[in-house]
């Protein structure tokens, strides 16, 4: 296996999802992470809703391999 | 008796260029296809070695047609092409151990393709450099073809390296469309560490051995089913993987850019089995070999998206055309769904006017129904069950930046994307983390040292999902794969940002549940 894959025909390295350098973020940069805590109680419901919908999408059916399927002939 | 010659130089496109030779005695779409592919290249000399004893086809010869009255002969010729003018005196100086010689013609070399004796396929083993990628490395959308690995050609003591991913034209005595698809997904980068890569004859006894279709063996005229396909994988010392369409009309867009991306970023070339959209609707077997990278999607705030979803062009090696044939990932409605077809397209020619038509323009789209992969057999997570979990994993992230965002009023985007795939778990440390962190040395060394020290045995690949806002990488999420999908859980988590630790102690205290991604690796 190769480490992101991505060919590099050109000296430069191009920023991908996996080739990214860590670098200061400033969407971070901006919180304060001695705030206090707030909104809890609408959190709880946010946090509820996308563990209902996470869950969801662990569970869904997979699509299964059938005899039909394995005997398929490709010429 | 094969009789001693000289290496001939030739003029690419010229009347004495043997693949001209061939358009004119056969006009067959592979041989079209290649002059198009290797004009494009740049293609300006060709160097022919007049004998040369292919290991592949030598085990077609054994396997048939040594026992033809025909007399077909054993040697083939091996053809080398160069993106420059080459002289005799420049490969006699590079023969002579010239340094600057031997750099020069490495430099321009191109790949090479074994041209077999077999008058309707000759077309052998072909290992071409795939095109320059200027434009979409400045567009942020490079190529990612990780399955290709490097070959290397010997010369008259010079030897001349090529990166690529080995092609070949279907013969139909020995192989079919599915024996060369399976040929080709063998060579894999993936399995350099692992095996000899089997011939075309090997694969077709290996399919019959395992899983007899009571036709004869040779002529292999039958094709493959896709048990055998597996059989094959099986015989090889590695695992196959099949995945069904989400019906007979194939697979639902996303599903399939997702789970072809997840494969091919780990170095493993998907199989496609599916239908040519042609009059017969016949079916067709051909490799994928890597896809352009889609520009980051859009995603609402709060929210998280896979980062491969919207995977748009693809890189095919199908023995109707050549290697690396680009096709475009398109959709089709059948009874109200979405589902998804390859389309062939010719990138814009680079060097002028092709020489003759480009046979993938009018070639049929490829409908897939099934997806064929062979892994190695110590990595027993299904990469679809990855990619579910990653979700599961990475959704907390965008959610709780999204509210802290809000609350301290500092509007901006918080949608996310997740990537995931297999790595081997030594690469990952150094190769990996070494390049995120290239420019943090002190942050490298704890991450690195944190995973070796404080984190479990982990197995020999692991899952890898990278969560990134934009493109800048959050946290890495490593999953040990040598266990059951049923107790997939994160072993570890490597966290780039003090604020996304912080911020899962703040979902923690806000949501009144802690988030479990197995031991926090720092790596800022």
């Amino acid at each position: 296996m190769k480490g992101a894959g991505v060919e590099m025909s050109s000296p430069e390295k191009v920023a991908t999802v996996w080739t990214a350098e860590v670098a200061t973020v400033p969407q971070l940069a901006r919180l304060d992470m001695r705030a206090p805590l707030s909104g809890q109680r609408a959190f709880r419901r946010r946090a509820a809703a996308l563990r209902r919908r996470l869950a969801q999408g662990v569970t869904s059916a997979r699509v299964r391999v059938t005899t039909d399927t394995l005997r398929k002939l490709v010429r | 008796m094969v009789i001693a010659a000289s290496l001939s130089i030739v003029p690419f496109g010229t009347r004495r260029d043997p693949l001209v030779e061939l358009d004119r005695e056969l006009g067959s779409p592979q041989v079209k296809y290649l002059r198009c592919y290797l004009h494009d290249l740049g293609a300006r000399t060709v160097v022919v070695e007049p004998h040369y004893f292919d290991r592949d086809y030598l085990a077609e010869f054994v396997a048939f047609y040594a026992t033809s009255t025909v007399g077909y002969p054993n040697v083939c010729q091996r053809l080398h092409f160069f993106d420059r003018r080459v002289t005799r005196g420049m490969l006699e100086r590079a023969a002579g151990g010239d340094a600057v010689a031997q750099q020069v013609l490495q430099a321009a070399y191109l790949g090479h393709i074994v041209r077999r004796p077999l008058p309707d396929a000759p077309i052998g083993r072909t290992v071409l450099r795939s095109y320059p990628d200027h434009l979409g490395i400045a567009q942020g959308t490079p190529r990612v073809m990780s399955p290709a690995r490097d070959y290397e050609a010997h010369v008259a003591g010079l030897t001349w390296r090529v990166h690529g991913l080995a092609w070949q034209q279907q013969e139909s005595a020995v192989g079919a469309c599915a024996t060369v698809a399976l040929w080709s997904m063998l060579h894999a980068s993936a399995f350099d560490d692992h095996h000899a890569i089997p011939t075309t004859a090997e694969i077709t006894l290996a399919a019959q051995r395992g899983v007899p279709s009571g036709s004869r063996i040779f002529p292999a005229v039958d094709g493959l089913r896709i048990e055998q396909m597996l059989e094959v994988i099986k015989a090889q010392g590695l695992a196959p993987v099949v995945i069904p369409g989400d019906d007979a009309d194939g697979f639902e867009h996303d599903r399939f850019c997702t789970l072809i991306g997840a494969f091919l970023r780990s170095g493993y070339p998907v199989l496609i089995n599916g239908k040519l959209d042609d009059q017969e609707r016949s079916g067709h077997a051909v490799c994928l070999v890597g896809f352009r990278s889609p520009a980051l999607p859009v995603i609402a705030d709060g929210d998280v998206e896979h980062a491969d979803r919207t995977i748009d062009v693809v890189y095919v090696h199908d023995d109707n055309l050549g290697p690396n044939a680009r096709f475009r990932v398109e959709a089709f409605e059948s009874n109200g769904q979405a589902f998804v077809q390859l389309r062939g397209e010719a990138p814009r020619p680079t060097h002028g006017p092709l020489p003759t038509e480009n046979p993938t323009v009018t070639y049929h789209p490829i409908i897939p129904t099934e997806i064929v992969v062979a892994v190695h057999p110590e990595l027993r997570t299904a990469p679809e069950h990855l990619q579910r979990v990653a979700i599961k994993y990475a959704g907390w992230l965008p959610e709780i930046l999204d509210h802290e965002s809000s609350r301290q009023r500092h509007r901006q985007s918080s949608g996310m994307v997740v990537s995931s795939r297999f790595i081997p778990w030594v690469e990952y440390v150094e190769r990996e983390l070494g390049s995120a962190l290239k420019n943090r040395p002190a942050a490298l060394a704890r991450a690195r040292l944190g995973l070796w020290e404080a984190v479990p045995p982990m197995s020999l690949h692991v899952g890898l999902v990278r969560v990134s806002l934009g493109l800048q990488p959050m946290l890495d999420i490593l999953f040990d794969t040598s266990d059951s999908d049923r107790h997939l859980c994160p072993a570890a988590h490597v966290v780039f940002h003090a604020q996304v630790a912080w911020l899962r102690r703040r979902w923690a205290a806000l949501a009144g549940e802690s988030i479990e991604l197995g031991v926090q690796v720092r790596a800022w």
